[in-house]
């Protein structure tokens, strides 16, 4: 019988399906994103999908046995100020957390908008103050209670905050990860006031040390709770309704899965459901193929991803920027910069810059037609010769090459006086060089050398552009996924079930001793993993999974005295021994000067460990992908050959279709393969090589 | 350099992205490798420098040690014959080119190939040089040599060679060694992953191109200054601000720091002559200090529109005798120096830029009154609950409400000029690291100074011992006595600066039964305000002390702000209902304005303007009293409208548009003016004697004009003085 993996992913313009059949072969669905009702858009691709199948609907949804989802649904709620209305309860004292903000008025803003002192200000707080209420009670750092809750206050409190409106609440004290007691009191006292409406604890959703985060994130996730549970809700009833049996499985940012009706509760953790996508594919990919250090780029419309997979590992990071806000939950660290295949290329003070302005969809590249007459990358592409007017998206779009020299021609040729060409080479240029830096910016920020990375490269236009910023980084090789273009719901079918729990207990060792473990007690550590990890238990038995069939990842937070940034060491071995303490230490600095260099650690200060954190993960599915059973025999001749405009003069570049690749095809550069949803570009003194899954690898010779 | 070759538009901009890259890598270096909380909380900065010592690159971390560092490079580069690869050179000397000696800089050449390229930079407060308080700032000093460790320019690494002895030299001489050390790592770390990247940066365009690039960045943004000076009207310009001191007998001694702005084409130079000599005690500055602090102002008021670099500084020179308070020499103490006699420096020459930037329509929006008053030291130490030694300077002083502009309000809580890309850390963070318990952190009501765009407020922090027998604490700061924070354009000024104590016996008992503390003040038998500079205070269980910050000031007649924007602020508790009343002549009851008691209120506050002000010193003759300004006239700011004259200025008021009379001297002559203390603009505004407030009114419709401090030595010079030519040409 027929059994699918299937998996959604709504995205900005499009939404994507990624249907996977019991023969592994992986087919790809897109259809126009329904902003006022995203599960349309989802179930107008799986109408698609069903057809290709030659089913109905129903008997299409019958037939999947796993379905998973990724949606933006809670940085869109975010971004147009959907939220439920928070009402805030904080320590007595400490009610202007939140818009104090540590004193950072430049908190998510970029060097550029934070050199301008005249514009600087702060945004506008997550809660206002209105909806904010302090209550008198204290718990000192080792989670001594020091006044304790007035329960009268609170009930008042309470009964004001929803008369100045609140719909939900979030609570957050001081310390309350040493000892929940007062925040958990208070809701009882809120559900004793008013039964039906939602209380988010800091100790539950995020029980690290920062209250200026934590208040944050916790108010973040209270108010998205209620709008991030009716779209879960909705779309799981449409799935079912349509006939579909096994229960909806939501992405995280955190790059695991978790059932959809869990998702409400923990609505902030969902923020990168999307973005985090591409790198769990390429994740998953890289391990098919024996690829473990990936730096994954995803080339889209408007921006630029990046994320970075170490030793097969995904990298995390603490925080998220949504807008100006941070939400503190751990995501697979995924940076961003505003260069796309929309970036619009300028002249300032008799500068050429690329970027971050963008045209988006609408109206486009001034070689869509539609309108746009402002130059981007896309017009530079199409001028240069990457792109084949005729060919775009398989020849659904037609180009327009003398709207793209118009519009180069005038803000950016004419004004700088050079020729169309160069200009457009120019832009080119800088965009890549924007993506290069970035590239460099992550992984040197992690200690890593880019050369010694593979690059994975998707999106509609990374394709086209991973050849020349790959060179500039001196990388060798550039994987484009045979699912290049819906990688991100490709990741989406992939994933692992994953549930994680971390907790702040800060424990010290004394300056100047080595004999970490004589402060850091091996038992308290084991019990801290221990409770986190009967937590993680509980939530992934309760998707079906069991415990044994799970893996366990175990992580501390680690820096040295006085210091404020921290870094993840992995525990290798449970339960820890005295001697395995002193080791995680010794890693902690091994870790610590590989990303800072020799000789920068700061051992006669002693080490502080933070947060611990478990990780755990199993699989609640499985496929194979198809592979091609050995190489072809000929790919044929190119189609054609088009000039291209490199280094100042025109170079012929052959030019091949997507579909006569196959497994062993190999194409020397200069190349261009048109795929039917994008273009690889092979450089110059570079090649490409099919392999048996399908995917296109470029060697670069560096 | 002027014509070097231009570089193509490409290249530029892809070698500038990366540059930019590296200096932020250089800065992130620092950050993560040093173990200090006042890094952290980011009172540091790096840069990138040219071959010749001008500042290419500027992080946006602490900003006066920019303008330093480009002084020690050259100051390295003048002492020393030999300069080469692998050299790093150390200075902190504050009479050579550093603000306090705390401020210990890293400065490194940068060779390619054998040929100097350029410099990088780096600086950090070291939590500890020595001298007679823990922290090393040391207000009660009276000469340098009581203070921290001065460190001539010297080389700490030589052609890659650490000079350990150096090193060794200056860790013993703190009190937190290992901090200082691994500091100093940290300046190396980041140098050398700077100047990799540099090297890579030079392997793929030649050292050529990227010294081009910096120094064609550098004559943009000269140019584009130079053309925005054009712009505006050629003159002098004069602002005044204080600093108060304790004396000797407890009473308050004010420094007066005089600053005469002369702008003519495209040159600006400030001339602090005139301004008090140097003292034996808190409050002095160096020459390199109060420079630095200049070119901050320059950064943040032209910064916004002009890429940051020293082309910003190349038309501006600043002029000063030695051994006045803004030049402090030897042997005077200079330990403040970071944030003395400097800031106020830079509040008066920004007093002056507004006065200047307030004629033109469009850069009138870049006019901004003093941005920060003082530093308010917090500085504890002794051994904390962990039974080690510490020293913590309290960054959350740095949250101070910013200046008001004529389009915005200043920013609450976190408004510092001197520190744009930073901030302080969350209480847990502080208290799992100091033995002190925070029993608030909050902002304080009516704290910004009023006006039609009002100051921003700022925040108070009281901390009590915990788990630890003592804490001493060093507390110094000035703006105790006065406001550094007045307003402008009738605007009033920010709140003043204070520390104040109490004596809570048993205190952890009384909490564990609820009885919690609301204000200091209300634990009258022990509460007490300290003087602005206390050296060596013990606390012990049960002391309280809170240090409120001093504010930004507002922007125009507090009168003019729109009612419901008073009425925003009494609901987030901005502003009082009581203040909202007083000072805005708003009536809110009931979650909204009473529009018919606003309206008699504000009439009623105009009214009492116009009892308590002495009449203008001149008078129009009575026949003028209808002249209107004629098509050359010009605004200034919220205040006036002004039209020169053969025989002399035609004044207006710009509220009610009246003449006001015609001065060939000071346009405060033909307006009144009121004579008060400071509690009369907001409840935390002290101008105690030897200073009173003055505000100048228009005598017909009694609009505040100005609100300044003032002094019986007032030097009494014309807010601006216009050269008549200059102004019909710019007009024109």
């Amino acid at each position: 019988m027929n059994s699918f993996v299937v998996s959604s992913d709504i995205g900005g313009t499009f939404t994507d399906s990624v249907v996977i059949d019991q023969n592994g072969v992986v087919y790809r669905f897109k259809a126009p994103t329904v902003p006022d009702n995203p599960a349309d858009g989802v179930i107008e691709t799986l109408r698609l999908a069903a057809q290709q199948m030659q089913m109905g609907l129903r008997e299409f949804l019958e037939h999947v046995k796993f379905f998973s989802h990724g949606t933006t649904i809670a940085t869109n709620a975010m971004i147009e100020k959907r939220q439920a209305r928070v009402g805030l309860i904080q320590t007595r004292g400490f009610g202007d957390t939140i818009s104090i903000m540590r004193g950072f008025k430049s908190l998510g803003l970029d060097e550029e908008e934070i050199k301008n002192f005249r514009l600087l200000v702060k945004q506008s707080p997550v809660v206002p103050k209105n909806l904010i209420a302090e209550v008198t009670e204290r718990v000192d750092y080792k989670g001594r209670v020091v006044v304790p809750l007035d329960e009268d206050e609170v009930r008042l409190e309470i009964r004001r905050l929803v008369e100045a409106g609140a719909e939900v609440f979030a609570v957050s004290l001081l310390w309350s990860f040493k000892n929940s007691v007062h925040e958990r009191r208070i809701r009882e006292i809120i559900q004793e006031e008013y039964p039906s409406v939602d209380v988010t604890l800091s100790s539950e959703v995020l029980p690290r040390l920062g209250e200026f985060s934590r208040s944050v994130t916790v108010s973040i996730n209270a108010g998205l709770g209620p709008r991030v549970r009716q779209a879960m809700e909705n779309l799981s009833h449409k799935l079912k309704q349509e006939g579909l049996k096994p229960d909806l499985m939501i992405m995280q940012s955190n790059g695991g899965l978790e059932r959809a009706i869990e998702i409400p509760k923990r609505a902030a953790a969902i923020i990168m459901s999307g973005p985090v996508g591409g790198v769990v594919a390429s994740q998953y990919l890289g391990a098919k193929i024996g690829i473990q250090n990936i730096v994954t780029t995803d080339m889209g419309g408007t921006s630029f991803d990046v994320g970075i997979i170490m030793n097969g590992q995904a990298m995390m990071r603490n925080v998220t920027q949504v807008g100006r806000d941070e939400v503190a939950l751990p995501s697979i660290d995924v940076q961003t910069v505003g260069a796309g295949a929309g970036s619009i290329a300028a002249v300032r003070d008799g500068y050429l810059t690329v970027g971050p302005e963008s045209a988006g969809a609408d109206p486009g590249p001034a070689c869509y037609g539609r309108g746009g007459t402002r130059p981007t990358v896309a017009d530079a592409d199409l001028v240069l010769g990457y792109l084949n007017s005729d060919y775009f998206l398989g020849g659904r779009m037609r180009l327009n090459p003398e709207l793209a020299r118009k519009a180069i021609a005038t803000y950016v040729a004419e004004p700088l006086g050079m020729t169309v060409e160069d200009a457009a080479e120019g832009i080119k240029k800088i965009v890549d060089s924007l993506m290069a830096d970035l590239i460099r910016e992550v992984t040197i920020k992690r200690g890593v050398d880019p050369s010694d990375f593979t690059i994975f490269s998707f999106g509609g236009a990374g394709p086209s552009h991973a050849f020349s910023y790959a060179a500039e980084l001196g990388i060798s090789q550039v994987v484009v996924p045979l699912t290049a273009s819906v990688h991100s719901a490709f990741g989406i079918a992939s994933a692992d079930m994953m549930a994680v729990e971390e907790i702040s207990h800060p424990m010290q060792s004394p300056p100047g001793s080595t004999r970490y473990s004589e402060a850091l007690s091996c038992e308290l550590i084991n019990r801290i993993f221990s409770d986190l990890e009967k937590k993680t238990t509980e939530r992934l038995q309760a998707t079906g999974l069991r415990a044994e069939d799970c893996a366990v990842e175990r992580f501390i937070e680690m820096r040295f005295r006085f210091q404020i940034h921290e870094l993840t060491v992995q525990v290798s071995e449970f339960p820890l021994t005295p001697q395995l303490v002193d080791e995680i230490v010794e890693q902690f600095i091994e870790v610590y000067e590989i990303r800072f260099g020799k000789g920068s650690a700061f051992k006669a200060a002693g080490v502080e460990m933070v947060t611990f954190r478990v990780v755990m993960h199993g699989g609640l599915h499985e496929f194979r992908l198809k592979e091609e059973a050995s190489d072809a025999q000929e790919m044929g001749s190119p189609v054609a050959t088009r000039p291209v405009y490199h280094n100042g003069s025109w170079h012929e570049a052959s030019v091949y279709r997507g579909e006569q690749l196959h497994r062993g095809s190999h194409i020397e550069g200069l190349a261009i393969i048109e795929m039917p949803d994008t273009t690889i570009v092979v450089g110059e003194n570079q090649s490409a090589d099919v392999d048996r899954l399908g995917n296109v690898i470029l060697k670069l010779d560096v | 350099m002027a014509n070097a070759r231009k570089i193509d538009p490409i290249t530029f901009e892809v070698v500038r992205h990366r540059l930019w890259s590296i200096n932020q890598e250089g800065s992130q270096t620092v950050i993560h490798v040093s173990g200090s909380p006042v890094v952290h909380a980011t009172d540091y900065n790096f840069g990138i420098y040219t071959r010749e010592g001008e500042m290419a690159v500027i992080g946006i971390y602490l900003l006066v040690p920019i303008y330093t560092g480009a002084m020690a490079i050259r100051e390295s580069i003048s002492r020393w014959s030999v300069i080469e690869p692998g050299d790093v050179f150390i200075i902190n000397d504050p009479y050579l080119a550093a603000e306090h000696q705390n401020d210990v800089q890293f400065c490194a050449p940068f060779f390619y190939k054998g040929e100097l390229v350029a410099w990088t930079g780096c600086m950090a407060h070291q939590v500890d040089l020595g001298g007679s308080d823990p922290g090393s700032w040391c207000p009660t000093a009276t000469d340098v040599y009581q203070e921290g460790l001065r460190i001539p320019p010297g080389k700490i690494v030589s052609a890659g060679k650490v000079n350990q002895e150096l090193w060794d030299i200056i860790i013993a001489n703190s009190r937190m060694p290992f901090t200082v050390s691994n500091d100093f790592t940290a300046f190396l770390a980041a140098h050398r992953v700077a100047q990799e990247r540099l090297t890579e940066l030079c392997d793929k365009y030649g050292a050529d191109t990227v010294t081009q690039v910096m120094q064609q960045s550098i004559e943009d943004s000269e140019r584009k200054f130079r053309s925005l000076l054009m712009e505006l009207p050629d003159g002098e310009f004069y602002h005044e601000s204080y600093l108060d001191r304790p004396a000797a007998d407890n009473s308050t001694e004010v420094l007066a720091i005089r600053c005469k702005m002369t702008k003519s084409q495209d040159r600006l130079v400030f001339d602090f002559n005139g301004s008090s000599p140097q003292v034996t005690g808190y409050g002095n500055a160096t020459r390199a200090g109060t420079v630095g602090a200049v070119a901050t102002l320059m950064l943040c008021v032209f910064g916004s529109s002009i890429s940051w670099n020293h082309g910003l500084m190349r038309p501006v020179e600043v002029i000063a005798d030695d051994r006045l308070c803004v030049t402090a020499t030897l042997p005077a103490p200079v330990s403040g120096g970071a944030a003395g006699a400097n800031w106020v420096a830079m509040n008066a020459a920004a007093g002056c830029l507004s006065k200047m930037l307030s004629f033109h329509e469009t850069y009138a929006q870049y006019a901004f009154g003093p941005g920060d008053g003082s530093w308010q030291l917090a500085q504890f130490g002794g051994l904390n609950q962990y039974g080690e030694p510490y020293a913590a300077m309290y960054l959350d002083s740095l949250l101070w409400g910013g200046p008001a502009f004529a389009f915005r309000d200043g920013v609450d809580s976190g408004g510092a000029m001197v520190i744009l890309g930073g901030g302080t850390q969350d209480v847990e963070q502080q208290e799992v690291m100091q033995p002190l318990m925070y029993l608030w952190r909050r902002e304080v009501p009516n704290s910004g100074g009023a006006g039609r765009h009002r100051g921003g407020n700022g925040i108070e922090f009281a901390l009590t011992p915990i788990d630890t027998d003592e804490v001493i604490g060093t507390l110094a700061t000035h703006g105790v006595a006065l406001p550094n924070r007045t307003g402008i354009f009738g605007g009033y000024p920010g709140s003043c600066a204070r520390y104040e104590v109490a004596r809570v016996p048993n205190l952890f008992e009384k909490l564990a039964q609820g009885k919690v503390i609301h204000r200091l003040a209300d634990l009258s038998e022990s509460y007490r305000v300290l003087p602005s500079v206390t050296s060596n205070y013990r606390f012990y269980p049960g002391d309280i002390v809170n240090t409120v910050l001093q504010n930004g000031g507002g922007y125009g007649d507090p009168l003019d702000r729109p009612v419901d924007r008073v009425v925003r602020d009494v609901l987030t508790g901005a502003v009082t209902s009581d203040w909202a009343a007083r000072v805005y002549g708003v009536i809110v009851a009931g979650g909204a304005a009473d529009a018919a008691a606003t309206e008699r209120q504000r009439q009623e506050i105009r009214r009492q303007r116009l009892a308590a002000m002495i009449p203008p010193k001149v008078r129009p003759n009575p026949g003028s009293v209808n002249i209107k300004p004629g098509p050359d006239a010009r605004s200034w700011g919220d205040s006036l409208i002004v039209e020169w004259k053969a025989n002399g200025i035609d004044l207006f008021c710009l509220h009610c548009k009246t003449f006001l009379g015609t001065t060939r001297a000071d346009w405060k002559d033909v307006v009144g003016i009121i004579r008060s203390a400071g509690n009369q603009f907001g409840p935390l505004v002290v101008a105690d004697n030897p200073v009173w407030m003055e505000q100048y009114i228009c005598p017909h419709c009694a609009a505040s004009l100005w609100v300044d401090v003032i002094t019986s030595d007032f030097a009494g010079l014309s807010d601006f003085s216009l050269q008549t030519s200059e102004v019909s040409q710019v007009l024109s």
